[in-house]
């Protein structure tokens, strides 16, 4: 609980902090420290979390556009004839093929199921 | 792709596998999950593993043990003179590095490491079905620069591609994750090695899921091989109760004993009680006994006494309480006996005791893990340890709490590796229409006091919530010099105050 303001408090630096950072042996090991190393040397300030969401976000949205055009490309396909059917492509990941991540696919085949029912 | 994590111990290695995002421990030839680190040369062939160690009976002066002790140390080391004086066969001196003599050959420790790690090699690609090269060994956190570059140079000659070495208690953490899901917060975990010839302690401090290492012991004069020493004492005491017979100087008979004594401790760690027995042990006799847990708890009082003895000086060195410890990681083969569990647990009353995973497994699991995170990214860390920047002190905010005392809340744990960003939502009662929020910056465990205050923010003219709350978004960014950023925002009115605070000069 933070208590109320007194009559006139305004809001105020009253001093400088009086100890600068510190310098820590850390270990390396894990995925914190490699991405603190790879945010430290490419020396960008926002939190690395942020970015990796920002760059999940454009990739999903890219993908919803892309399973648009793909569509008329089903129609032609041969249940029967699956084996020699590029799969990437029916989920419209055909321009990024094994570099898909995990969520690309989940979404991409979600993405595709709604197509398909809707028809 | 796979890779691998191996430990090599003093007695025993272990190799574990990262694989489809689980690591694991792979079993040996001989369906073991540990493989003893013994190395046993005959005429033609060399002998690694259970087959060496059971074999030294016959050919002790053929066979090395404990070869890590004596790996990359330099003459006139005192471990290293311990280690000769100890061992059973033949080391000599030669351009000022250590060699074992063996069948007038001379054979390097690098060499030796080498056959073991060709051995895990084999091992892990046996379990895999397809060569393997990168690896992530571990080394314990008292090992010097040359100690770890001949291992390097050992695993390195057995065809390893070493992706990095890490200390062993980092990868008991890694192996259990701690810190690895949410990269805020602040812990101290403290990691109890018990391995076959040294009792290591460290504690280390979590913080955004890095780990650093605040304090660390290690006592070369306790291990494994004592219980197993100790149990084997009483087995002779009572082979000469029963047959009067003196075998204590035979150093044959002791052998034989120390091995039946070592299978017996093991399933004592399980059992309730263990049959020994030896074939003609001594003149012919054959000796048949049995040992129930309870005694061998006695047996071993004054080396458990040692053991937790270990961790209160070590606390105590570095100031802390058994209550600053969050969690407790076990490690090494000894610490599955389960008294020794038990007193820890005694020491550490309310902390979660870490043992899910064999102990004897914890650290090549880690080790993998950090192999799997390592794999395929270009890997270019020129430092084994690495200097970062982080925050001095800890900084807090000043509030009330149900009796209209002051309580101090941290927001930003002095420890932080620098930039970081902590967000917090206080509360404030919705009946007021301001806001003040009080900050001050203190020394870990030291209690802020007024002059320590540095700034104040404060929030006017807030709608007034009767028996609501006001919820006030807080963030503190402090860059890497040390200079804090600060921001308010009130959710409802979306009324907001900034501040920056630079470092005084």
């Amino acid at each position: 609980m933070l208590r109320g303001a007194h009559e006139g408090q305004v809001t105020a630096v009253t001093r400088a902090l009086s100890a600068a950072s510190v310098l820590c042996q850390v270990e390396p090991v894990g995925r914190w420290f490699e991405a603190f190393i790879k945010r430290r040397n490419i020396n960008v300030s926002a939190s690395f979390q942020e970015l990796e969401d920002e760059k999940e976000l454009s990739e999903e949205s890219g993908d919803e556009e892309l399973q648009l055009d793909e569509f008329p490309m089903l129609k032609t396909l041969d249940p029967k004839d699956w084996k020699n059917q590029d799969h990437y492509a029916v989920l419209g990941l055909g321009h990024i093929r094994y570099r898909a991540t995990q969520k690309q696919i989940k979404a991409a085949r979600k993405c595709i199921t709604l197509i398909i029912l809707k028809y | 792709m796979a890779a691998i994590g191996v430990h090599l111990g003093c007695t025993c290695a272990c190799v574990a596998v990262y694989k489809d995002g689980r690591a694991d421990v792979v079993a040996n030839d001989a369906g073991d999950r540990v493989t003893p680190a013994v190395v046993a040369y005959s005429k033609n062939e060399e002998v690694v593993g259970l087959a060496a160690k059971q074999s030294r009976i016959r050919n002790i002066s053929n066979t090395v043990v404990k070869v890590k002790e004596i790996l990359g140390r330099n003459p006139g080391d005192p471990q290293a003179e311990k280690y000769i004086a100890e061992s059973k066969c033949l080391v000599i001196e030669k351009n000022g590095k250590f060699q074992y003599e063996i069948d007038n050959k001379l054979v390097s420790p690098e060499e030796v490491a080498k056959l073991i790690f060709s051995k895990m090699k084999e091992t892990a690609q046996s379990a895999l079905g397809s060569d393997i090269n990168d690896v992530v060994v571990t080394v314990p956190f008292d090992f010097g620069e040359n100690q770890k570059n001949a291992l390097g140079e050992a695993a390195g000659a057995a065809g390893f591609n070493v992706l990095r070495l890490i200390h062993e208690p980092s990868a008991a953490l890694l192996a259990y994750g701690i810190g690895q899901d949410s990269p805020s917060g602040k812990s101290n975990v403290l990691v109890y090695k018990l391995g076959g010839t040294s009792l290591s302690i460290t504690v280390i401090e979590v913080n955004s899921g890095l780990y650093r290492v605040l304090a660390t012991n290690t006592d070369d004069s306790i291990g494994g091989v004592c219980f197993t020493e100790a149990l084997a004492q009483h087995l002779a005491s009572e082979f000469q109760r029963s047959y009067k017979h003196d075998i204590k100087g035979n150093p044959r008979a002791m052998m034989k004993l120390m091995n039946s004594a070592d299978v017996a401790k093991h399933s004592l760690s399980t059992l309730g009680s263990s049959n020994c027995f030896v074939d003609s042990l001594y003149d012919g006799l054959d000796f048949d006994c049995n040992v129930s847990r309870a005694r061998f708890e006695l047996i071993c009082s004054p080396l458990f006494n040692q053991c937790i003895e270990a961790i209160k000086k070590l606390l105590q060195h570095v100031g802390l309480a058994a209550d600053d410890i969050n969690k407790v990681v076990l490690c090494g083969g000894s610490a599955l006996i389960p008294k020794l569990q038990q007193l820890i647990k005694d020491l550490f009353p309310s902390v979660e005791l870490l043992n899910s995973i064999p102990p004897d497994e914890v650290i090549p699991v880690g080790a993998a893990i950090e192999a799997g995170i390592l794999l395929g990214k270009d890997n270019s860390l020129e430092e084994a340890t690495l200097s970062i920047e982080c925050s001095a002190k800890d900084i807090l905010v000043k509030g009330i709490d149900e009796l209209g005392a002051d309580k101090f809340t941290v927001l930003f744990p002095s420890g932080t590796p620098l930039p970081a960003r902590r967000q917090h939502t206080l509360q404030a009662p919705g009946s007021n229409s301001s806001v003040c929020l009080e900050l001050y910056e203190s020394l870990e465990k030291s209690p802020a006091k007024e002059e320590d205050k540095f700034a104040q923010i404060v929030l006017h003219g807030l709608d007034n919530k009767e028996g609501g709350l006001h919820e006030i978004l807080t963030v503190l960014t402090m860059k890497r010099d040390g200079s804090l950023h600060v921001t308010c925002t009130d959710q409802d009115t979306g009324k907001c105050e900034v501040i920056t605070v630079e470092v005084a000069s």
